[in-house]
């Protein structure tokens, strides 16, 4: 894909109503180090937007940016139609906010902490139970006595409990077992039914998948693609593990729709898949088959697919 | 919101404080009631008179012939204000980088609190902490004094026990600056501890250095003056210089917090 390509990708075109998150050729530098370069993102109202790079690539300067806890080198960022600067407190009012390295204080109980930032927010009357009880976080345990799981739902419920019109979250499932992640999709999912727009980053793509409407793919500094989680998904290709009873005649999955590169070694074929499987797994019913082993692309096999010997971001 | 950020940090200081009252008190009484095997000591009167004039410049005019003279020379011309300037400059250094260095910054800060508010909130705790200390000191020359007729109204013991309190605001107010301008607890520390050093020395050694005579009135040391306020001149424009320059350093703070990238 070329530059402008993905330019023309990345821009949708505005529209009167205020995004929930604008940014204009925002960018960040550490002294010798660029942490962000040239950001230009928009996400609408009420959408669900994954955030996607690896460690390092430069999601948590953007979210850091957007609440004003960092300023940019160049550039602006508008939250909700305010200035994430001059209006930071405007926004941060409005704003649910999950730091991606989350420390609370560890002298207090989880309620007490809940209290604390209430207050902070004018909101005393805040009631972090039925959140609490959703995740099955004890709130009466100090901090220091609970694992990096419960206080990252500590982390949520101060991030939910306003209901605020635009969530934040930076790795929002870390640490979470599996049947909490469940119950925090669902309260991703129901905020994004009473219209509130949720903004969440991962350096796992299998993370935002689920849950989100459109990604930005992030890497060394740079936004490199947005694009539909479905359409991103028909384009990356996976590699598919066929074990067989017996070896199947050669060239037996040559041809076959989607399949872009064929080893086989004796009884097992390893395929290279882009899009629907569905002609893989027609075909290898004419076969024994012992096992198939799907493996999912992760982050820098999507990165290396798309630009391989192209401009690479660079 | 309410003052939600003071209540936190009195509640964070509330068992550091404990533990400086008990050694400030302790030390307090102790030099207190040392004072009638002194006064009745006439050799330990002549061995301070005998010391060099520069080494007597360096540990307190000593006089020990009086009460006043005694509890300014053992207590307020080098050892209390030292310790209520460690207690403000721990303080001043710790209120911000504290909370980055434990990461707690970014949830206090995504709230719709200011930066200002909260650093005007915790100065404000900070000056109450040694306001309480200055309390503690009252108290403990008072009980102390008693028991030994010291003979000090306790009009200037709590003049003297406030002149301490007011000295130490302005080196905690810059550790406050340095902190919030460089987001460097060590570099607070430090920096304000070489200039707490350089002002007491200036302060002590310039009335024997011809050149240095005329700065100081510089030094914050000047104006706490703990020899007259003990007599019973507290100077009404020293206590303006030392809160004004302690508002001055925690304004910039302000300035300086305001300007940069929090820390994580």
């Amino acid at each position: 894909m070329t530059a402008t390509a993905l330019q023309a990708r990345i821009s949708t075109p505005a529209t009167s109503f205020p995004a929930a998150i604008e940014t204009q050729a925002l960018g960040k530098r550490y002294g010798r180090h660029t942490a962000l370069v040239d950001l230009d993102l928009r996400v609408e109202r009420g959408e669900v937007f994954g955030f996607i790079g690896p460690n390092g690539a430069g999601k948590t300067t953007t979210i850091r940016l957007l609440l004003d806890l960092i300023r940019p080198t160049v550039g602006e960022a508008r939250v909700l139609g305010l200035d994430a600067r001059r209006d930071g407190v405007e926004v941060r009012r409005r704003v649910g906010y999950l730091p991606g390295d989350l420390a609370l204080y560890e002298d207090m109980t989880a309620a007490r902490q809940l209290a604390f930032l209430a207050r902070l927010r004018g909101m005393p009357e805040l009631d972090p139970r039925p959140l609490a009880e959703r995740l099955a976080l004890d709130l009466h345990r100090p901090v220091k006595a609970l694992s990096r799981g419960n206080k990252q739902k500590v982390g949520l419920v101060q991030a939910f409990m306003h209901d605020p019109e635009l969530l934040i979250l930076d790795e929002p499932t870390t640490g979470l077992d599996p049947l909490i992640q469940h119950e925090f999709a669902a309260m991703v999912g129901e905020a994004r039914e009473r219209g509130r727009t949720v903004f969440l980053s991962s350096h796992v793509l299998g993370d935002v998948e689920r849950l989100a409407d459109r990604v930005g793919l992030l890497r060394a500094g740079r936004l490199v693609l947005v694009d539909d989680v479905g359409a991103l998904k028909a384009r990356v290709t996976r590699r598919i593990e066929l074990h067989f009873a017996d070896p199947p005649p050669a060239g037996a999955f040559a041809g076959v729709a989607g399949v872009d590169a064929v080893e086989q070694a004796g009884d097992r074929v390893t395929l290279t898949v882009s899009g629907p499987v569905d002609a893989v797994i027609k075909r290898a019913a004419a076969f024994r088959t012992l096992t198939l082993t799907s493996h999912e692309p992760d982050l820098e096999d999507i990165f290396l697919q798309l630009y391989e010997g192209g401009p690479d971001g660079r | 919101m309410g003052a939600s950020v003071l209540a936190h940090t009195l509640r964070e200081r509330r068992r550091g404080l404990l533990g400086w009252s008990a050694g400030v008190a302790a030390f307090a009484a102790l030099i207190a009631v040392y004072w009638p095997s002194v006064r009745d000591s006439p050799d330990l009167q002549s061995f301070t008179r005998d010391l060099p004039e520069a080494m007597r410049a360096l540990i307190g005019e000593g006089d020990y012939s009086t009460a006043a003279g005694f509890l300014n020379a053992e207590l307020f011309a080098f050892m209390m204000p030292l310790l209520f300037l460690i207690c403000a400059i721990g303080i001043g250094a710790g209120a911000v980088t504290r909370e980055e260095e434990r990461g707690t910054i970014d949830l206090l800060l995504s709230t719709p609190l200011t930066r200002r508010r909260m650093l005007v909130e915790k100065a404000l705790g900070g000056v109450l902490v040694l306001l309480a200390l200055g309390v503690v000191l009252f108290v403990a020359l008072l009980l102390g004094g008693a028991a030994v007729e010291l003979g000090i109204p306790a009009s200037r013991l709590a003049a003297i026990s406030l002149a301490v309190v007011l000295v130490a605001l302005p080196f905690g107010a810059l550790a406050l600056l340095v902190s919030c301008a460089t987001g460097s607890h060590g570099l607070a520390l430090g920096l304000t501890s070489a200039a707490a050093v350089s002002a007491y020395m200036l302060n002590a050694l310039a009335p024997l250095i011809g050149s240095l005579e005329r700065w100081q009135d510089a030094s914050p040391f000047a104006w706490y003056a703990s020899g007259d306020v003990l007599a019973g001149r507290l100077t009404l424009a020293h206590v303006a210089l030392l809160i004004g320059t302690a508002l001055a350093l925690a304004a910039a703070a302000v300035v300086a917090l305001e300007r940069r990238d929090l820390r994580t």
